[in-house]
């Protein structure tokens, strides 16, 4: 995972001899586990297509479907994941580099569109808008989406990249747009990367934003198969298909050459650079700006209002009250951020203090997960339930352990983030006045990561409140979350009676958008290392 | 109080040989210092002291204790030294207080050990400050406070003072050395800087090629380097080629005296002689002497060092002193004299 939050140069000031420790067992076997539970889901989708036989499976994936699906999903991800790019950066650099006026206001409005779920947006869309579907509809509504995905990272390294660089690219004759595509982008680059990957998998995963908006892409294709057609075979061939995509996906990423190296000699404290001045431009960027919030956040959060306001009376009774769907969802969310938090440490821990080969092929493999959309592993552990466990299948914890595998990334990249900027330096320290290694750990490098771990709790939190594929196939029986009961009634086109469950879930999930966003832009501060 | 000792220490990281054979054998209670160039293994030396990293080879004996060596290993937390890293290294999470204290039983964390070592290091009223809002040699001074409230057998400084402002550095190697002084402890400070070796240590060590080349006071050193690159590395010096004759050289700026009980008195032949600049001096005044051209003037207000180049012998530049305060405008005619007695080695 390429999300440049971590900045290598710190771990080289006070991390060496990092990689000469023996690695503790404890942290290895703990990892080890974490990684081969991680990889259960599939192992399963393996063993199921396994049993659906070879011959099957070819005659299930080469039809014209397929191609359709296949074609839909490439122009849909392509499209989507440039337009991200484009705004994503540019709204990064306007806020982080230039002197635009209420900057400050404008860092928090960007990115509340990430607390707001993809089909929160086509309802809001579609409810002001009801002939938005189809292919250009699906490339507004995830492009609204999905652009915080790369406008975090991408602001994040503006913010801790060396203006120094820019400088000094002026002072050898360089136009500012010269320095914006030779100096700012590349130092970016890693960041915008991994960025565009993120939007790329969630593009592949999307369920609920197609299904409303009536595009079909291989995620949609395959629920249906599993929920209305109850075509096992089927859903487990395709999704095979969309499975190697993904793992096409990383594998491309991470091959790319030249992953954003950066060296600076001398003091690790980011002077701050004096900020472009827009000039003229200035109002044109204001507009655009508040056109992209209007779009993302004003539509989805102004008809949610609407139906609030002007609501008839439902003809569907709900099955649950608004008040037990928030407390359900907001518990197992919980529980599961708890718990993917939890998986990461060692994981993170292993990866930056120890590393070795092997200790990178596991963690590279726990990355893998992130190719694995909500309804494959979702699939997965429904076979694994009926199959093995079935006093687990359709309980609590089966969801839970659904959202930490679905979402062990996200809290890993915010995990690592931390670990790799804690020096370790300071935990030799404390073990030559006296302090044994776990003790030094926990008084030293625990209190420096726990940012971190917080960060990843809000992440996965926020993901899971908002997350729509897995919740409908796993949730326990008799139970509806914020996102199960918005869906039934959309799908009964009952859209005030889905509005309250809507404003719900974007309030659980604002609060944590926003602490994410401030980590984001503090995690770069210089705490760790001690300059005079 | 208790000294410190290596033997044959062996060190590589992959086919890097840092440390080939080193053995230093710090006396009880003194102040050493490792001089040597950057990347000679200075910081490495020390993280193998304070056992973050094991040996190849060789041993360390703290006291009368073996800490690292075939089949012995002490954990860093059991070898009672203390640390301060090249940057400080402050927690940068907790307190001055707390970061001096951390390392104290939890009973006397807010007690009087912390008190009185505030006032050692000359930081009462700071306590409750933060890292980030000290100064860098206040940074500095607490990183030895926390090192020296455990009461360690061995303090080792990595380059203290490299952050520092010249200004600054002064008054705080002062103060770290009384502090070091008033808590009678064996301490190890390593630094590239061959002036803040010579005035602050008692003893020096010359770190090069991966072992001690040379060991002793600050004086024998400068005085009684082993080899000419020893003469070059600890101040300036002049190598000049000559001939030995008994206790008289013939070099390119005459005969000069050499001093007495050289090897080469014996020996004879050809030998590369050390003059420093102090020994040349440069008259602007005529009377005798070599004839030379100024190339190059250094004005340093307390002295000024000349680069001159003799007229007679071509390229060959020297460094050499006025006999004046003022500066010498480049090209002026000088007459060069030398003084006192030279060392020698056979070449
Ligand atoms: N963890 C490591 N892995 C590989 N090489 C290392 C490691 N640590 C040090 N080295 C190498 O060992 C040599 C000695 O390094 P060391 O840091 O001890 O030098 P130093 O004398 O402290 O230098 P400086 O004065 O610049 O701090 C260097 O060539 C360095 O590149
Ligand atoms: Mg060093």
């Amino acid at each position: 995972m390429s999300v440049a939050v971590g900045d290598p140069g710190v771990i080289a000031r006070h991390g060496r001899g990092a990689h000469r420790r023996r690695t503790p067992r404890v942290l290895a076997a703990t990892s080890v586990i974490v990684a081969a539970a991680l990889l259960v889901p599939v192992v399963f989708l393996l063993v199921d297509a396994g049993q659906v036989g070879e011959a099957s499976i070819a005659r299930l994936l080469f039809r014209g479907l397929t191609a359709s699906l296949l074609w839909n999903t490439v122009r849909l991800a392509a499209v989507t994941t440039l337009l991200c790019a484009v705004i994503g950066t540019s709204a990064a650099w306007w806020i982080e580099r230039t002197a635009l006026p209420g900057r400050r206001a404008w860092a928090v409005l960007v990115i509340l569109p990430a607390a707001v779920p993809d089909f929160v947006i086509a309802y809001g869309w579609l409810s002001a808008a009801p002939w938005l579907t189809g292919y250009w509809g699906a490339v507004l509504v995830m492009t609204l989406g999905l652009y915080p995905l790369v406008y975090l990272p991408v602001a994040a390294s503006f913010r801790s990249a060396d203006p120094g660089q820019e400088e000094v690219a002026r002072s050898l004759g360089l136009r500012p747009a010269t320095v914006f595509w030779r100096v700012t982008v590349r130092q970016a680059r890693s960041a915008l990367l991994g960025g565009c990957l993120l939007v790329s998998l969630a593009l592949l995963a999307e369920y609920g934003a197609f299904e409303m908006l009536r595009y079909q892409t291989f995620t949609t294709e395959i629920f249906t198969e599993f929920q209305v057609g109850f075509n096992a075979p089927a859903a487990c061939a395709l999704s095979l298909v969309l499975v190697a995509l993904g793992v096409i996906i990383l594998g491309g990423e991470a091959s790319l050459p030249d992953r954003g190296r950066t060296s600076r000699v001398g003091p690790m404290v980011a002077r701050a650079g004096s900020r472009l001045s827009l000039g003229r431009a200035t109002v044109p960027v204001l507009v655009a700006l508040s056109l992209l919030v209007a779009m993302a956040l004003g539509v989805p959060v102004g008809m949610i209002t609407y139906w609030l306001v002007h609501g008839g009376v439902s003809t569907l009774p709900a099955t649950t009250s608004l008040l037990s769907a928030t407390l359900y969802t907001a518990g197992y969310s919980a529980a599961a951020a708890a718990l993917a938090a939890l998986l990461a440490l060692p994981v993170a821990l292993l990866a930056v203090r120890h590393r070795s080969r092997w200790s990178r092929v596991l963690e590279r493999s726990t990355l893998l997960v992130q190719a694995l959309p909500g309804v494959v592993v979702a699939l997965a552990l429904v076979y694994l339930g009926t199959n093995y466990l079935l006093p687990l299948y359709q309980t609590p914890p089966m969801l839970v352990v659904a959202y930490a595998v679905l979402f062990f990334p996200l809290a890993l990249i915010a995990v690592r983030a931390t670990v790799a900027r804690a020096p370790v330096g300071l935990e030799e320290i404390a073990r030559s006045l006296g302090k044994r290694p776990l003790r030094a750990r926990l008084e030293v490098t625990l209190p420096l990561i726990a940012p971190g771990i917080a960060a990843a709790f809000c992440l996965v939190f926020m993901a899971s409140v908002t997350e729509l594929t897995a919740t409908l196939i796993l949730v326990p029986t008799g139970v509806q979350t914020l996102a199960t009961q918005f869906w039934a009634f959309t799908s009964n086109v009952s859209y005030s009676a889905a509005a309250p469950y809507a404003a719900v879930m974007i309030a659980l999930a604002v609060v944590p958008a926003l602490l994410v966003g401030r980590w984001f832009s503090r995690n770069q501060s210089p705490s760790a290392t001690l300059q005079p | 109080m208790s000294g410190l000792c290596t033997e044959d220490l062996r060190k590589a990281f992959g086919s890097n040989q840092v440390l080939n054979g080193l053995s230093l054998d710090v006396p009880p209670g003194s102040l050493t210092a490792v001089l040597g160039s950057s990347g000679s293994g200075k910081t490495t030396l020390l993280r193998l002291i304070a056992g973050f990293e094991r040996a190849d080879g060789g041993r360390i004996v703290l006291g009368d204790t073996p800490v690292d060596g075939p089949g012995c290993f002490v954990a860093p937390e059991r070898r009672r030294i203390g640390y301060v890293p090249q940057d400080g290294a402050l927690f940068p999470h907790l307190t001055v207080a707390a970061n001096i204290g951390f390392g104290l039983p939890r009973r006397s964390r807010g007690g009087d050990r912390v008190t009185e070592l505030c006032a050692i290091v000359g930081l009462t009223g700071l306590e409750s400050r933060y890292p980030h809002e000290l100064s860098g040699g206040q940074q500095q001074r607490v990183a030895l406070a926390r090192a020296l409230a455990v009461k360690p057998n061995v303090v080792l400084m990595d380059e203290p003072f490299s952050s520092l402002d010249p200004a600054m550095r002064a008054s705080v190697r002062a103060d770290v050395r009384a502090i070091l002084r008033s808590a009678e402890v064996t301490s190890v400070l390593v630094t590239h800087d061959q002036d803040e070796a010579l005035s602050l240590a008692d003893h020096v060590a010359v770190l090069r090629d991966g072992r001690i080349a040379q060991f002793g006071r600050p004086q024998e050193l400068y005085e009684h380097p082993v080899d000419a690159r020893m003469a070059g590395f600890l101040g300036e010096a002049n190598l000049l080629p000559g001939v030995a004759d008994g206790r008289t050289a013939q070099t390119l700026l005459g005969a000069v005296r050499l001093r007495a009980g050289l090897a080469v008195e014996t020996a004879g032949g050809s030998v590369v002689v050390l003059i420093r600049p102090e020994q040349i001096l440069a008259s602007t005044n005529g009377g005798p002497g070599i004839p030379a051209t100024v190339v190059d003037c250094e004005y340093h207000g307390h002295d000024t060092v000349l680069t001159v180049r003799p007229d007679a012998l071509g390229q060959l530049p020297l460094r050499a002193r006025t006999d004046g305060l003022d500066p010498v405008a480049p090209g002026t005619a000088v007459k060069l004299t030398v003084r006192g007695e030279m060392l020698a080695w056979i070449s």
